[in-house]
């Protein structure tokens, strides 16, 4: 078969109208998608910073420790933020997937919020340093008392004398 | 000092890719475009093959590392002022004497276009230079997608810092995914001496201008001529709203994209020029395209299945070959990467997560069908594709023209979405599969196929291909009039070695 020439012409001249009319719009859709992406990761890597000062300025920054860092959420944008800018550090991955076959990753929240079950993260995967930030739930196991970004030390013979969580920690330093 | 880093940068990978697509006889801008299009794969993969298999610091920046730093310069440098220096002597030579054969057809002088065509012209590029100034935008802003944050980047990073170490990354949960993006980054963080997302940023702004021209200048090669070549530039681009945001936003999957369509651009012209050089470079940029995507290698296989269903009954002599060649060129970096998973048990991934209670449970039917009725939301939302309502007419023109390069196209874009369909069925997680999941990420290769096909279906059935000259030596054997005539390998130059 062969195009017809007016039906080629009006197509093109359609097509051509359309690729006007959508270039044309971008002019207000994409400042308006930069903006808005914007307006919802406002200061993205604020808390991620503050994080990185802090442990900078306690602890020696090699591979060779390992660090748990409970944030109270899922590993996710602040996990991974903290955990690039520390690169050398080795981190606990802060997720475990529950029956990855059977409908989804499931993040296993009970891992990272029971104290047996913290405890045989620190002693199997060697932690020396865990940081904890504003979550209730994981600052009451860690007897802290008020909401901040706390730094322990973990004490590794206490935990393998069967010393309770708290007392096997240290606290290294705290920000409101 | 990051100027002159981005310069070496672009440049080392335009050298590269210019001097592996030598054998195809490619006219000087189409090498130079494809070039660092297939160079920004090519390299990565040598500096994977050279730090797997002899150990050597590719990116550090002493002892090893500084000597392969040298002896890649010293050899690139070599190779493109043997090569480079005649092919831009013969530039001028084919300026003189192109012939438009379309235009004259039509009865139009050649070189000169009627007013509304021209008016049409400068529109369509106004339209396209708005598309490469929106991405610029974007790309100057500090947004990152989620996948580039947390996996690509960072794979980046840990191999720039570990010296260009191909191993780094296995104890990351995606030790399966090849590492061609990373590689291609680190190489730029190596080059520039800083390792930042916002710099790493712009290569995918420069990937998918170089796709750009590369496409266009096929076109011209396939004698489209120049205001419809544009109008399939420009129908890529406005095609879908996807394509602007992942190319400043979330850029880890540009790379394949662009490499991939490149290829089947190429397979596409093979059916349309039956010119051998064009089957190999469709092999080489689908296998290129195989270091990029952890599933890269499994859309390899089905496009080049349908190239060759589309191929079947083009009697050309040395078709066999040819073939061979192609599936060679596919071939070499899938198995490599293959071979590298294999020695370091990396295998966790897409394969291993097949099990056949999984897919049995999710035959069942409210699972497909809501899988399928999220594919079909996106896939009919006007608004993100409206390159749709073009597929639409491409297929009821197909049925009606029957012509190779047509059929191919549309059936691999059914087959694209057949195949995300199997994989959101067994691969996926069921989060992922009810969702369909990045499925606009995904559908985004397919859109430049319908642009293009769309063009070639306007332009009319295939006349006289413009032969890919490479050398001019031979020119004696080339009569001017065999312009007309359809290729025949027995005499080209570019066959005859």
């Amino acid at each position: 078969m062969k195009t017809r020439p007016v039906i080629r012409k009006v197509t093109i001249l359609l097509t051509c109208l359309w690729i006007v009319t959508a270039a044309w719009q971008s002019f207000t859709t994409v400042p308006q998608t930069i903006a808005r992406s914007l307006a919802q990761s406002a200061r993205p890597d604020k808390q991620a910073r503050q994080v990185a000062n802090l442990v900078r300025a306690h602890m020696p920054l090699t591979s060779r420790l390992t660090v748990l860092y409970l944030n109270g959420i899922d590993g996710g944008d602040n996990f991974y933020r903290v955990r690039y800018l520390l690169y050398p550090l080795s981190f606990v991955d802060y997720w475990s997937w529950r029956d990855p076959n059977q409908g989804g990753y499931v993040w296993n929240i009970p891992r990272f919020t029971q104290a047996a079950s913290l405890r045989s993260i620190m002693l199997n995967r060697r932690v020396s340093y865990v940081i904890a930030i504003d979550h209730p739930a994981i600052l009451r196991l860690l007897h802290a008392s008020a909401v901040g970004l706390y730094l322990y030390r973990v004490h590794r013979r206490k935990l393998l004398t069967g010393a309770t969580l708290a007392s096997a920690l240290s606290l290294v330093v705290r920000v409101p | 000092m990051i100027g002159i880093g981005w310069t070496l940068f672009v440049v080392t990978l335009t050298a590269s890719g210019f001097l592996l697509l030598r054998p195809f006889g490619l006219a000087l801008p189409e090498r130079i475009a494809a070039g660092f299009v297939a160079g920004s794969t090519a390299l990565p993969l040598l500096l994977f093959v050279v730090n797997t298999f002899w150990g050597i610091p590719v990116l550090a920046t002493n002892g090893g590392g500084l000597a392969f730093f040298g002896v890649l310069l010293l050899a690139l440098a070599i190779g493109v002022a043997v090569e480079a220096g005649p092919a831009w002597r013969r530039r001028g030579q084919r300026r003189t004497k192109k012939p438009a054969q379309r235009e004259r057809k039509n009865g139009i002088k050649h070189g000169q276009q009627s007013v509304p065509a021209r008016v049409a012209t400068v529109i369509l590029a106004v339209a396209i230079a708005i598309f490469l100034y929106q991405t610029a935008a974007g790309a100057a802003k500090p947004l990152f997608g989620w996948d580039e944050y947390s996996y690509w980047l960072y794979a980046a990073k840990l191999i720039t810092l570990s010296d260009g170490r191909s191993t780094v990354l296995l104890h990351n949960a995606y030790a399966s995914y090849p590492l061609g993006f990373p590689y291609l980054v680190a190489w730029c963080y190596h080059l520039i001496g800083v390792i930042s997302i916002a710099q790493a940023k712009w290569i995918s702004p420069l990937l998918t201008t170089a796709t750009l021209v590369t496409i266009y200048s096929l076109l011209i090669r396939l004698r489209i001529g120049r205001f419809l070549a544009l109008l399939a530039i420009a129908l890529t681009v406005w095609g879908t709203e996807t394509l602007l945001l992942y190319n400043w936003l979330a850029f880890g999957e540009m790379a394949f994209m662009d490499t991939y369509v490149i290829g089947v651009l190429y397979g596409a012209a093979w059916l349309r020029t039956q010119n051998r050089s064009d089957l190999a470079l469709c092999g080489l940029f689908l296998g290129l395209s195989t270091f990029l995507r952890v599933d890269g290698a499994y859309v390899a296989i089905f496009t080049l299945i349908l190239l060759w269903f589309a191929g079947i009954g083009t009697s050309r002599k040395g078709l066999w070959m040819s073939w061979m060649v192609a599936l060679g060129a596919a071939a070499l970096p899938a198995l490599l990467w293959a071979y590298f998973k294999d020695h370091y048990h990396a295998r966790a991934g897409w394969i291993t997560r097949l099990s056949w209670s999984t897919i049995s449970h999710r035959l069942q039917p409210p699972f497909v069908t809501m899988v399928w009725n999220s594919m079909w939301t996106t896939i009919s939302n006007l608004h993100t594709y409206p390159i749709g309502v073009f597929f639409i007419v491409l297929v009821i023109a197909t049925l009606l023209t029957k012509r190779r390069e047509l059929y191919f196209l549309c059936a691999l874009v059914c087959a694209q979405i057949v195949y995300l369909f199997v994989a959101y069925m067994t691969v996926f997680s069921a989060f992922e599969a009810l969702h369909a999941s990045s499925l606009d990420r995904y559908l985004m290769r397919v859109d430049p196929l319908i642009a293009v096909a769309f063009v070639l279906l306007l332009s009319g059935t295939s006349g006289g291909v413009r032969q890919s000259v490479r050398y001019a030596p031979v020119q004696g054997r080339r009569r001017p009039g065999s312009r007309q005539s359809p290729p025949n390998e027995a005499v080209s130059p570019v066959h005859a070695r």
